[in-house]
């Protein structure tokens, strides 16, 4: 597995405040791996994900990414790899239409029209958008923009993929619908997932999960890892999973319960498979 | 002002809907100037069949062509007073003072009745039967040439465009501050001109808030996508000049040719 994502020693500090929002953060992330960032409101999450896509300007730490060292020069070739989806649906929709939307990074890239067509058409089919191709953005529900929004990215084929919270604003449904397609397209791709998200429901899918507080890496590891220091999750305004406190509970009055992760409705479901063999 | 300027384009599939925005926006220009240049009552009956024509062509609603007159008739009706009482020639039907009914009066105000109605059937057309980002495109295309002289004809295309798409979210927006400061107590039907024009300010200064954030998370997200100015990109949506436009646009011409030969009665 070579590296994906590499960043060394990074720091910075937005101009106005004296505590830098990044403090020496660094961390590798494999090929083909979905990485969850957690860590409360204000913890520099985004600005992470901003600085890898060379969107703000550093001046201490490196970033690489699939090989390649980002600086100046090399700024529009790393942001080629690198498909971002931000928090609110409707700040991110440029174009007029779903599929002008979509064509929009195709367009910046000059992408000759016949291909851009045929990408756009597949994007559209992929997030299972191609019948609002032609609604406009006040037609569609957060969900549906954020699946446009994924639909962008996709036309883009990038290698990695960045949510900056790109579900908190989605009900249940919306935000199932745009993990599923994700997980899908990292199952058949091997796109690189970074999911950033004070909800750690969401850090499931995750191979790895990196807390961040105040600017710092404060622990790193498999999610089963990470829930197992509940107490460290609680002190930085986190909690674990509901099906994770379960399961703890379950476990702790000797009841035996399934290894794999449930989300809730999968615990519900074995709960009354388990009622039921008594 | 939601109804007459915006979210106004039907979506049908018809002659005029295929055609290419830019010839729907030349060819209107150009019944607007030619109108001016009409004289008599057979210029106005050409160019109201022309107008007709056009409309059917269209398969849009008739209805929404009278909506779209509805709400300039005020205007119009203004205009064609002013038109009757200060208009001189002809036969004098009455004086007083500087106001005189005449018969010249009265044809003038005819003709701007027909010629205001024609105008805003003409351009009702266009936009009902072209979206806001087709005439964006088509804008983009027809000022190219500028471009000879530095002016930024891609950046101000996609400003247009971005402007137009985030119109109804702003009006959204405004909807849901006005309702967070009625709750708060703000009667906004009341008071006198001062007064009301002093509750507005409570409304704009979110929304100035709230735009310019818009603004900067929608610049970023442009730049995340990889948009570095306009020079160099390709286009999504093409343009297409194609058979109807040329036919259009030959009826045109006829008309204008028309109304040339019609003035010399
Ligand atoms: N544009 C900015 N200018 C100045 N300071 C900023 C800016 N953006 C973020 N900050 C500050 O940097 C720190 C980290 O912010 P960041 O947005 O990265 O946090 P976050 O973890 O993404 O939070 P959230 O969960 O609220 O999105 C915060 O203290 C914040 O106040
Ligand atoms: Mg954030």
């Amino acid at each position: 597995m070579n590296e994906m994502i590499k960043v060394s020693h990074l720091t910075y500090a937005y101009t106005q405040n004296s505590q830098p929002a990044l403090d020496d953060v660094s961390f590798t992330i494999s090929s083909g791996d979905w990485v969850a960032i957690v860590g409360h409101n204000g913890s520099g999450k985004s600005t992470l994900a901003q600085a890898l896509d060379g969107l703000i300007d550093f001046k201490l730490g490196n970033i690489w990414v699939d090989g390649t060292k980002l600086t100046e020069q090399s700024v529009w070739t790393v942001r080629s790899n690198i498909g971002m989806i931000f928090q609110n649906p409707d700040n991110q929709f440029v174009g007029a239409t779903v599929e002008d939307d979509v064509a929009f990074g195709l367009e910046n890239m000059a992408v000759p029209h016949d291909e851009m067509q045929a990408r756009v058409d597949e994007a559209l089919s992929e997030v299972h958008m191609s019948d609002f191709r032609r609604k406009q953005p006040e037609q569609l529900s957060g969900g549906q923009k954020q699946r446009v929004a994924l639909a962008g990215v996709i036309a883009m084929q990038p290698k990695i993929i960045i949510l900056d919270e790109a579900t908190s604003m989605l009900d249940p449904v919306g935000r199932r619908e745009i993990l599923g397609v994700i997980r899908k397209l990292k199952k058949r791709l091997g796109i690189t997932v970074l999911s950033i998200t004070h909800e750690i429901d969401e850090t499931t899918d995750a191979d790895k999960i990196i807390v961040l507080n105040d600017g710092k890496i404060v622990s790193t590891g498999a999610p089963e890892t990470i829930y197992s220091h509940s107490g460290l999750l609680l002190k930085l305004g986190l909690d674990v999973p509901y099906s994770q406190r379960l399961k703890r509970e379950l476990t702790q009055r000797h009841i035996k319960t399934p290894e794999t992760y449930f989300d809730e409705e999968g615990m519900v479901d074995w709960l009354w498979q388990s009622l039921l063999k008594k | 002002m939601n109804k007459i300027l915006f979210g106004r384009y039907i979506p049908l599939d018809s002659f005029v809907h295929r055609m290419d925005p830019r010839s729907k926006l030349i060819l209107s220009f150009l019944y607007v100037i030619v109108i001016f240049f009409a004289n008599n009552w057979w210029i106005y009956l050409l160019m109201a069949v022309v107008a007709f024509v056009s409309i059917l062509a269209s398969k849009i609603n008739f209805k929404l062509f009278v909506d779209g007159v509805m709400p300039l008739l005020w205007i119009i009706a203004f205009t064609m007073v002013i038109q009757i009482l200060f208009g001189t020639g002809g036969q004098t039907y009455w004086h007083w003072g500087i106001f005189s009914i005449t018969s010249v009066g009265i044809l003038n105000a005819a003709y701007i009745f027909v010629r205001f109605t024609l105008i805003i059937l003409i351009s009702t057309l266009l936009t009902l039967s072209t979206s806001p980002i087709q005439i964006s495109d088509a804008l983009e295309s027809l000022l190219m040439p500028l471009r000879k002289i530095h002016f930024p004809v891609y950046e101000v295309a996609l400003m247009l465009s971005i402007a137009l798409r985030f119109v109804p979210s702003l009006m959204d927006e405004t909807e849901t501050i006005m309702n967070a400061q009625r709750a708060r107590g703000v009667d906004f039907g009341t008071g006198n001109i001062i007064q009301r024009l002093k509750k507005i300010i409570p409304i704009l200064i979110p929304l100035f808030v709230s735009a310019f954030n818009r603004a900067e998370d929608l610049a970023t997200a442009m730049e995340a996508r990889g948009y570095r100015g306009g020079a160099g990109r390709t286009k999504y949506r093409l343009l297409k000049w194609e058979t109807r436009d040329t036919l259009a646009t030959l009826v045109y011409s006829l008309m204008a040719i028309g109304v040339f030969a019609l003035r010399l009665l």
